[in-house]
């Protein structure tokens, strides 16, 4: 995909990890004593009877702050909930964490085995938003934003991570049945599964859904990338996915929906990439909600001062400063660098060598970019200089010889970018 | 263990916070990071290339520049052998050669060097690598009988109001080492320019205080009488296709051979350090202007008018600066149309300052320097034509 000229040949080029050979089953983390689920909403005056302090709750239970409706996730562990607080995520989004003392006996909760035998919408929202791989389907019933295609992509997002393709190339009756089960809720008929090419040969007509191969090299199997070659078209400015009737959704995903209807119930284990401080791979599967000090230590990686440990992968992970953070229901990969091996960025300025230009999948004018959201002109950035054509893969950042922090600049400019948006809508 | 690693392990601890030297932290690292890179290997795939730094892509400059400077040595000894009619062999000329043009470089890393350590350390902000290519193309543009002192207040000159001042690599819009050889060229014009200035004397492998006049090439093209050719000058002042273009005869320290010239161009452009944009751009424009100034020419105009465009590519600095000094990245434009335009410009002025004007009988430079400033209206113009044959969004 990505156009080579004869100068300037010596650039990076980057696989996905390829899963060829086999398939580890994941090493499984013990049960935790606690485990910290995030409900994404802005804790208001009193949580609802079911999940106040002392309530006990079953594994597979739905769990929301509000009695009546509002955002829910399951309960992934039997126990005793202990403490809510407030908890701000990435770019102010908020969530209620909820503590729970778990209990070693999985209590199962059966409210969701009854609603197998007829696969809705409503099903899905109320009982998968928070499994892993999650999605948010809610999406899928917006009067205003008819969907009439969905894709199911089965490659990481970043490099070094197999998480979501060992699902699809695990569990590959899972995500079949998971597919049908889709179609039959949501009667949408078209659905692409998308893969790279080379990791997932040969299943087309096995699947209920038009499969399409994306190139290996990063970042192919990027949502954005994958829009770009199904559709032949990028988002404008403020667009999403589900503005163009469009629903994007993990294998995992689908992978965790076959699972439930075929079991009766909701998974409640995440698998995830442990990348350790030697870049040696790990497979593990957790609890969501498990705080990730336990697994490392389960893996025998002691961290020290100054250690970084990343949420993703390299190329777009982001890092966390707690080891005290749960595993989420999107929680692919964990990256954990020595201090010593971390390449700090700077404040130098561009020297326009043009690494990054070269570089860039969609050939956004990077190094012109760069000077104007340093500048936080991110308007001028968005109007003049591509900034939405941007898939956020972050080669520029890892090529960039000033070691110029730009995949972060940019996204903070399109969230900047989104909030004075709806401002203005507010005001209107 | 490797000694340079046990002097630099030595050294450490002075720079290290709360050593006696750790406000000059800068400088310990620039100068280690120059001997060392990380010794890092990945265990499994996708095995990352190294990683490359702003002094990693200088040091890539610099490795290409070499060539010039060694040669130029030679050169500078070989013509204080020939103008002196003497004869040498390869070593002797080496040294004497080493000891004209060594000195110059070693003041214009000395001074380019304690400016940039300075400014880092005021700014407390790691010595940006950028002086390195600086200091080592300043020299390789002057002449050879440059003083000592001139040198240090040009490429001072060159570093502080060229650079440091705009807050350092990055931020130049111009060329530090052509700053400051312009800086040179109009303060000091007896010592930078002439027929007197391009070859030290030599007297028994002494360096004499003395002059020996010799036209340069484009002094030679461009005093040529109504009556002859260019071409036909040059070659009788020796100046033959050959000598141009390996470079054998007295001009700038660095700037005679188009040779290596073209092999530093060529890989730089390989690596991706240099822009082919604006090389193959600066070609286009000198040659088309030659051409244009060829059909302009007739019975009664100068023979410069007519001299074949090729040969404005082989004398003077066009090959030096075309290679090395169009392709600064920071001073040259972002946008690739930019570029084009750039170059194509450059090498227009050059051919244009050259031919019509007989006071700057080298036009490279100072159409370098023009086009530096110009670079951001090109590249505002280039994205102003892009966004108009944008669809806009309805």
């Amino acid at each position: 995909m990505q156009l080579k000229s004869f100068f300037g040949s010596p650039k990076p080029e980057f696989r996905y990890e390829l899963l060829s050979t086999a398939f580890p089953e994941p090493m499984a983390v013990a049960l935790p004593e606690t485990v910290t689920l995030l409900i994404p909403e802005q804790p208001g005056t009193a949580p609802c009877q079911a999940i106040k302090a002392g309530a006990k709750v079953k594994t597979g239970q739905k769990l929301s702050w509000d009695a009546n409706g509002g955002p829910s996730i399951v309960s992934s562990v039997t126990g005793t909930i202990q403490s809510h607080t407030p908890y701000t995520g990435d770019y102010g989004k908020k969530f209620a964490a909820i503590g729970i003392a778990t209990e070693k006996a999985d209590q199962w909760d059966e409210s969701f085995q009854s609603l197998t035998g007829e696969p809705t919408v409503q099903t899905l929202i109320d009982h998968f938003s928070g499994a892993p791989g999650g999605a948010d389907f809610s999406k899928l019933t917006d009067p205003g934003k008819p969907i009439k295609t969905i894709v199911v992509y089965g490659g990481d997002t970043d490099l070094l991570v197999e998480t979501n393709l060992f699902v699809l190339k695990s569990r590959i009756s899972a995500v079949m049945n998971g597919v049908k089960i889709l179609k039959s809720a949501t009667g949408i008929d078209e659905i692409f599964a998308v893969a790279p090419s080379e990791a997932f040969q040969n299943y087309d007509g096995h699947f209920e859904a038009n499969v399409k191969g994306v190139p290996v090299d990063y970042p192919a199997c990027q949502p954005l990338m994958i829009y770009y070659q199904l559709f032949g078209k990028m988002l404008e400015q403020g667009q999403s996915f589900e503005d163009t009737g469009v629903f994007f959704i993990r294998a995992e995903a689908v992978g965790a929906i076959g699972q439930a209807f075929s079991q009766g119930r909701v998974p409640v284990e995440k698998i995830l990439t442990i990348l350790d401080k030697s870049q040696r791979k790990h497979l593990v599967s957790a609890r969501i909600g498990t705080p990730i000090g336990g697994i490392l230590k389960m893996l025998n990686i002691s961290l020290n001062d100054r250690d970084r440990i990343i949420f993703g992968g390299p190329m777009t992970g982001r890092a966390v400063y707690s080891e005290q953070q749960p595993v989420q229901f999107d929680t692919d990969a964990i990256l954990v660098q020595d201090a010593n091996d971390i390449i700090l960025n700077s404040d130098y300025p561009c020297i326009n060598c043009g690494e990054c230009i070269r570089t860039c999948p969609t050939r956004v004018p990077v190094n012109m970019l760069i000077r104007f959201l340093e500048a936080g002109e991110y308007q001028d950035g968005a109007d003049l200089y591509d900034l939405y054509s941007c898939v956020e893969c972050g080669l520029c950042s890892y090529v960039c010889t000033a070691r110029i922090p730009i995949l972060q600049y940019i996204k903070l400019a399109k969230f900047e970018l989104a909030r004075m948006t709806l401002a203005e809508e507010k005001n209107d | 263990m490797n000694p340079i690693q046990n002097f630099f392990d030595k050294q450490r601890k002075h720079f290290e916070p709360g050593g006696r030297l750790a406000p000059w932290e800068p400088f310990y690292e620039a100068m280690e990071r120059v001997f060392f890179a990380s010794p890092e290997t990945s265990p499994q795939a996708p095995h990352c290339r190294d990683s490359l730094s702003v002094q990693r892509y200088m040091m890539l400059v610099i490795i290409m520049v070499l060539p010039c400077l060694l040669f130029g040595i030679y050169n500078a000894g070989y013509q204080s052998f020939k103008a002196a009619g003497q004869s040498a062999d390869v070593w002797t000329m080496l040294w004497f050669g080493a000891k004209i043009v060594m000195p110059l470089v070693i003041i214009s890393y000395i001074f380019g060097f304690g400016w940039e350590i300075i400014f880092s350390a005021v700014r407390k902000h790691p010595i940006s690598e950028g002086v390195f290519v600086s200091a080592m193309l300043f020299p390789l543009t002057l002449p050879p009988t440059t003083p000592w002192w001139q040198a240090a207040i040009g490429i001072s000159f060159g570093v502080v109001i060229g650079k440091e001042v705009f807050g350092g690599t990055g931020r130049n819009f111009l060329n530090p080492a052509l700053t400051g050889r312009a800086f040179l060229y109009f303060a000091y014009p007896v010592q930078m320019s002439g027929d007197a200035v391009w070859i030290v004397v030599c007297q028994n492998g002494n360096r004499i205080v003395d002059a020996i006049s010799s036209a340069t090439p484009l002094a030679v093209a461009s005093t040529v009488k109504a009556s002859g050719t260019a071409e036909t000058a040059l070659t009788q002042a020796g100046y033959s296709i050959q000598t141009l273009f390996i470079g054998l005869y007295p001009d700038s320290i660095g700037a005679s051979s188009v040779v290596l010239c073209i092999i530093g161009a060529v890989v730089l452009m390989i690596w991706g350090v240099a822009s082919y944009r604006i090389i193959l751009g600066d070609i286009f424009g000198v040659l088309s202007v030659g051409y244009l100034l060829n059909l302009l020419a007739n019975d009664g105009s100068m023979p410069y008018f007519s001299m074949n465009p090729w040969y404005h590519l082989l004398i003077g600095g066009t090959a030096f600066g075309f290679a090395f000094m169009t392709t600064d990245p920071v001073s040259a434009p972002d946008t690739h149309a930019a570029r084009w335009v750039y170059g194509y410009l450059i090498g227009a002025l050059t051919v244009i300052i050259r031919v019509f004007n007989p006071a700057f009988p080298e036009g490279i430079m100072l159409a370098i320097l023009f086009m530096n400033i110009f670079a951001p209206l090109l590249d505002q113009i280039a994205v102003k034509v892009k966004l108009k044959k944008r669809i806009a969004n309805v």
